[in-house]
């Protein structure tokens, strides 16, 4: 469990709520990897992009996103992760209200990894966080460093 | 309404062609009836000339009687031959015959007098030339010694001969005054047939003015009609572009919003859940609290966590769930209202075979069961014509009536342009004031013993009208309903105008 203790995961979520209910249970689900929290996409793109500790300087990451932000489109998000040369390899899960299939299909296209449609009944939405968690406990993720 | 107008203008149309027949008809009339009343007097002027003619031959042929009648008495006188005798019967005999002819010819009172005189003079000269003939020696001798201007039988001819003469003129003058009025007859016919031709050409100049200016009429109404129906028909388009894009503007709408909605019921459902557990948590710390410290139990913080909090929480969570599915239920609506229709040919009694095997569990468990009559094949959308068709043989499947077995009947029958689905059943009816009720969003009637969210027959109203037809119900209370659904035979789609 060595390599995912270094992996950060980075989570784009404008809505404080969620981003709590998400944290509660990927905690719940055994996961203990550094949870950093951005309510808009400009400061999450500063980090991913900028920051010494962010993704692209330093270390894994795994990137938790919403896709209705108030500053800019998720999809956007995705689109200048996927697009970047040391981001492209860093996985995305696309957590997000919308189910429309549109939608969807077009996250695939840019690249996302995993697209769950949070569900609003509870008890479904703590499963599919949990089951966020084990997958992520089992994933291997790149180093940014490995190209 | 238009029909009125196009009756008002026939009217008008009919009234002026009809008038106008009319004149001409009454010319035409009037101008046959003076045609034959003067070719009438011409032909009655014709006769009475012929007849003035005869006359006046007659005479001319009694005066040349008369003169050989004369002229053989005198020859005879001079030389007793018997030729001249001979010509003079002869002549005498043809004088009668012709004396009786005109005697026939005559009208005029006038002549006959005179007729009557010749008649009278010729018996006198018959006697005198009898009696020549008789004793021509003594004939002889009296005419020697005779003057001859004394002589009756001289005197006679003459007195014929100028009776004759009158009579003659009289004809002349007959024929003179015949021929007149037959002038007159010609004269009348030409001035009666010129004016009838001419009013008649004038009839027939005025009709052709009038159809020339009623075809004129038309074109402009042709003209202004096509210009209107143009006009309109971009009117048409741009309303139905406006509503096109008025009704894709409210689907957005209700997608953003029911979108946007979900986010917030998340947290809601989600602390209500954490609330819960935190619930929990506490009651089992007080319920251990209690066991221990049986002194420090407090009904009231008990009945709160026992009863009162889950009771509160439970209420939050059913109606946060109940607005879910309201919300889903819009948003499901609005992705259909997005959803482009690709219109193709159906085989709609498979299609409805297909539902009802797909429904072969329910109906099973409902105690009913499903018959397919024919159904025309049309041209549609696959997919909307599904759901509409599963919602009703749903519907028809959960409002059974206890009170007998459930039968539904899903049939078909074709219109003009038009295919129409009746789905039957006998079960618990609709009441006829909620008749339009049951298709409005989150609106149901009757005993709410099934569950739902009132969405299904607003949903399949609104496709309906997307695929351009409409479904409409039939039904009483406890009597079965029909649930007819018209759609054209073939679908035309209409996008939005950009």
């Amino acid at each position: 469990m060595n390599s995912q203790q270094t992996v950060g995961i980075v989570m784009i979520e404008d809505d404080e709520g969620h981003a709590r209910l998400i944290e509660k249970n990927i905690r719940r689900a055994g996961i203990s990897n550094d949870i950093k929290h951005f309510t808009d996409g400009t400061t999450a793109l500063d980090y991913l992009f900028n920051d010494p500790s962010g993704p692209a300087q330093n270390g894994p990451a795994l990137v938790l996103l919403d896709l209705n932000l108030p500053d800019m489109s998720g999809t956007s998000i995705l689109e200048k992760i996927k697009g970047d040369q040391k981001l492209h390899r860093t996985p995305v899960v696309v957590l997000t209200t919308t189910d429309d299939k549109v939608e969807i299909q077009r996250c695939y296209d840019l690249g996302c990894n995993v697209y769950i449609t949070k569900p609003v009944n509870y008890e479904s939405f703590a499963d599919a966080i949990r089951q966020l968690g084990l997958f992520l406990s089992v994933i291997q993720v790149p180093s940014v460093d490995e190209q | 309404m238009p029909d009125k107008v196009r009756e008002r203008y026939e009217r008008i149309g009919r009234r002026r062609v009809i008038g106008l027949l009319g004149i001409g008809i009454v010319l035409l009339a009037i101008a046959i009836i003076a045609g034959i009343v003067t070719l009438g007097s011409i032909s009655e002027d014709t006769d009475q000339v012929e007849r003035v003619m005869e006359r006046q031959a007659s005479i001319d042929s009694l005066s040349t009687f008369n003169e050989q009648i004369a002229a053989g008495q005198r020859g005879f006188l001079l030389q007793p031959d018997p030729d001249f005798a001979r010509i003079v019967r002869e002549a005498s005999a043809d004088y009668e015959t012709e004396q009786a002819r005109l005697d026939d010819l005559l009208v005029d009172g006038g002549q006959i007098q005179k007729l009557e005189q010749l008649r009278r003079l010729n018996a006198e000269r018959t006697v005198l030339v009898d009696a020549m003939f008789a004793d021509p020696a003594t004939a002889f001798l009296e005419a020697r010694n005779l003057d001859f201007s004394d002589d009756r039988g001289v005197l006679i001819t003459q007195e014929i001969r100028e009776v004759a003469r009158s009579m003659s003129d009289f004809e002349a003058e007959e024929l003179g005054r015949r021929n007149q009025a037959q002038l007159g007859s010609l004269v009348q016919f030409y001035i009666v047939g010129g004016v009838a031709t001419l009013l008649l050409l004038g009839v027939l100049v005025t009709a052709v003015l009038v159809v020339l200016r009623y075809n004129r009429e038309l074109a402009q109404a042709q003209i202004s009609l096509r210009e209107a129906n143009v006009g309109l028909e971009e009117a048409v388009q741009k309303r139905t572009g406006e509503l096109l894009r008025a009704n894709e503007e409210i689907q957005r709408f209700a997608y953003i919003v029911s979108h946007d909605l979900r986010s917030p019921l998340v947290n809601v459902l989600g602390f209500t859940s954490e609330l819960d557990e935190a619930r929990k948590t506490i009651r089992d710390h007080l319920t251990e609290l209690y066991e221990s410290k049986p002194e420090l139990r407090n009904e009231e913080v008990w009945l709160a966590v026992d009863e009162d909090l889950p009771e509160a929480l439970d209420f939050i969570r059913t109606s946060t769930e109940k607005m879910d599915r309201l919300i889903n239920s819009i948003l499901e609506l609005s992705r259909q209202g997005r959803r482009k229709l690709q219109p193709e040919m159906l085989d709609m009694e498979a299609l409805t075979s297909d539902i009802v095997t797909s429904l072969h569990q329910r109906a099973e468990d409902a105690g009913a069961s499903i018959e397919v009559k024919a159904i025309p094949d049309l041209e549609s959308d696959r997919i909307a014509v599904e759901q509409i068709l599963q919602n009703l043989i749903e519907n028809a499947l959960k409002y059974l009536s206890p009170k007998r077995a459930g039968e539904v009947t899903v049939e078909g029958s074709k219109a003009v342009g038009t295919v129409r689905i009746d789905v039957i059943d006998n079960g618990r009816g609709i009441a006829p004031e909620d008749h339009e009720r049951i298709f409005e969003l989150f609106r149901r009637a009757g005993a709410q013993d099934q569950e739902g969210e009132g969405l299904g027959l607003a949903n399949v109203r609104a496709l309906a009208y997307r695929l351009g037809g409409i479904v409409e119900v039939e039904s009483e209370l406890d009597q079965g309903s029909r649930f007819r659904l018209s759609l054209p035979s073939k679908f035309v789609a209409q996008e939005a105008l950009p």
